[in-house]
């Protein structure tokens, strides 16, 4: 797989910081490959929103470089193209939408690039249909729920055809439903249109649906791996603010009671197969 | 005796233009000292409609809200002294800090209620001291605090008004993991000390489970379950059709289960689940 993003040696800092520490990102080197599903996990000002806008240029680095498709996100003339491969969703859902018309708002960025009518209608309706909303073309957004406004601006994000979406705590605000509906949508976009996905969150059972999981600490990456392997690192997540699922806890204690269940565990169904094979070993078929 | 009541309230957004909305109906809740209350509902099913009736924010169109057995809306003109018995934290309460010491944010709401300046400041270091931070934060400019710090900020100077009911509005939103277990930490252990009930709304069905002793779930405007945690998350099927969720232990059980196990699926917490599937893996060893 090639490189989407990559960052080399990167520093940051705001112009007018408040912050002790020289620098707010502290030499990020991290390589991004297209169709990579990434969750960014950190404590509360580590770093992450900083680092997140620097894969679409929003921010550029005070020193070090960021690549996207090779081209340097310094350069000007590369930055309209970026903004175009890397979309960004944020965590206010109320914040994102500015038509009247869902199907308006989703056609503003496909407008915005130039794009003839007959394709932005396409788009559009592959957009909505991609995040399950195309229902709700005609609707007004502010009826919408917060699970639905949050797919309606990745919508809008998909009407562009990024190779990759960056979203920074996209359920943070959503109910149950619309954050199961989120993390559907995200796992879908990744799975059957390869779209690369980074996504930063504070909820550990939704950065074990990754595929990788960085852990930030003041700037820096902390830890690079799998779901599994990460979440077995507890000093480590305990030390950086942060927690593991609840369903490698449980395993973990089920462990040490005695049972026997294997390690590296973060989902629910996995977990439950796992008990229930534990249960057949000891009694036989039930 | 109850300290906070709703009798059977109703409540219309816009009533008599063509915006008229019906946000709850017929809603009774009966609150004691030392209560922790959990409030759930998918968005827009009326959460925050209703606590703004716990301190006369909002008024019924029909039924009644009694703190100390007393109607709050019998002498309209004194519905502000309601507002200092029922603290109410609303949801990012930190955009609401504006005072350029941690000490005067604090003090606002004392002040407000005309208190002296010797029963202010000790206010002050008490509700400090309840949200787990310490002297030191007294004179810090709250904008140079982080998230987590300015939220304790914040949910302290409701504390300091010494309320008989505290109401939270989704307290834990976008933190991180270790702010949100020490501020849940925090509000129980203020709780215990000072038997003030807590009512929290919270989409954390873990968060729920964890620390609450009754929930109310609403469903457009409406009670659609009431009762012990136990006692609501047995309804899986129906708060999932709601828009709501189980907590993950409960998932846990409710899988084996459906596997054919005869698991009791009551449990809600790791440390319930943990013994009930102990129960589960011996009571087999014992045949
Ligand atoms: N616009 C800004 N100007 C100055 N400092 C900022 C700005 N945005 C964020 N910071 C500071 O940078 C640090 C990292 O912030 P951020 O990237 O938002 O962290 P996270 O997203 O991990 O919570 C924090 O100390 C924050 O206060
Ligand atoms: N100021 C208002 N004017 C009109 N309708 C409102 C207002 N505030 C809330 N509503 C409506 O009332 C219902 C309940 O809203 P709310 O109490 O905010 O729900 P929740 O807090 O559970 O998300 C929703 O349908 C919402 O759109
Ligand atoms: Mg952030
Ligand atoms: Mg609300």
């Amino acid at each position: 797989m090639s490189a989407l993003i990559e960052t080399k040696n990167l520093h940051f800092q705001y112009l007018h910081h408040q912050s002790q520490n020289e620098w707010i990102l502290n030499g990020i080197d991290l390589t991004i490959r297209n169709g990579e599903f990434i969750a960014i996990l950190g404590s509360n000002g580590c770093g992450k929103s900083t680092l997140a806008k620097h894969f679409n240029a929003l921010l550029t680095p005070s020193d070090g470089t960021v690549l996207v498709n090779g081209r340097d996100t310094n350069d000007e003339k590369n930055q309209f193209e970026i903004r175009k491969t890397i979309g960004m969703v944020f965590q206010n859902p109320d914040n994102q939408l500015i038509s009247t018309i869902v199907e308006e708002d989703v056609a503003f960025a496909p407008e915005n690039l130039g794009i003839a009518p007959s394709e932005i209608r396409s788009r559009v309706n592959w957009a909505l249909d991609a995040v399950d909303m195309l229902d709700y073309k005609r609707h007004t957004p502010f009826k919408l729920s917060g699970g639905q406004k949050q797919r309606v601006a990745i919508a809008g994000i998909l009407a562009m055809r990024p190779q990759c979406i960056v979203l920074d705590e996209p359920t943070s605000m959503l109910d149950p439903k619309g954050r199961s509906d989120v993390m559907k949508t995200i796992c879908r976009l990744n799975r059957e249109l390869g779209i690369t996905i980074v996504l930063i969150t504070h909820h550990m059972e939704e950065a074990a649906r990754a595929k990788r999981v960085i852990l930030m600490d003041q700037g820096q990456i902390a830890s690079d791996d799998t779901p599994e392997n990460t979440f077995e690192q507890i000093e480590l997540l305990k030390k950086l603010k942060l927690d593991v699922p609840q369903i490698t806890e449980l395993t973990h204690r089920m462990r040490q009671h005695g049972i026997l269940i294997p390690k590296r565990m973060v989902q629910i169904d996995q977990c439950v197969d796992a008990l229930a094979a534990a249960l057949e070993e000891r009694y036989g078929h039930y | 005796m109850a300290i906070i009541e709703l009798r059977t309230i109703s409540f219309r957004y816009g009533a008599g233009t063509p915006f008229e909305k019906q946000a709850l109906q017929n809603i009774s809740l009966s609150v004691d000292r030392g209560d922790f209350i959990g409030i759930i509902g998918h968005t827009g099913s009326g959460k925050s409609t209703l606590i703004r009736h716990f301190n006369g924010l909002l008024r019924p169109d029909s039924g009644q809200v009694l703190v100390n057995n007393e109607d709050i809306w019998k002498n309209p003109r004194q519905i502000r002294s309601v507002r200092f018995q029922i603290g109410l934290v609303f949801q990012y309460p930190e955009t609401q800090i504006f005072e350029d010491t941690v000490a005067q944010d604090i003090a606002y709401g004392p002040k407000n209620m005309g208190l002296d300046q010797e029963t202010i400041n000790q206010r002050v270091l008490e509700a400090l001291h309840f949200v787990g931070l310490d002297d030191s934060y007294l004179d810090r400019n709250p904008f140079r605090m982080s998230g987590g710090e300015m939220r304790r900020v914040a949910i302290a100077g409701v504390m300091a008004m010494k309320p008989a009911v505290l109401v939270l509005d989704e307290p834990t939103a976008g933190l991180d993991p270790e702010g949100r277990r020490n501020l849940l930490k925090h509000i129980e252990q203020y709780r215990r000390k000072t038997n003030t009930a807590i009512i929290m709304v919270s989409h954390s069905m873990e968060d729920i489970a964890e620390h609450v002793q009754r929930v109310l779930v609403l469903d457009k405007g409406k009670t659609a379950f009431e009762g012990s945690v136990p006692s609501v998350f047995a309804h899986a099927d129906e708060l999932m059709q709601l828009g709501l969720d189980v907590p993950q232990m409960t998932k846990v059980l409710l899988g084996l289960k459906a596997k054919g196990y005869s698991v009791d699926t009551s449990a809600v917490t790791m440390d319930q689940a943990e013994h009930e599937l102990l129960r589960l893996f011996e009571r087999k060893d014992h045949e």
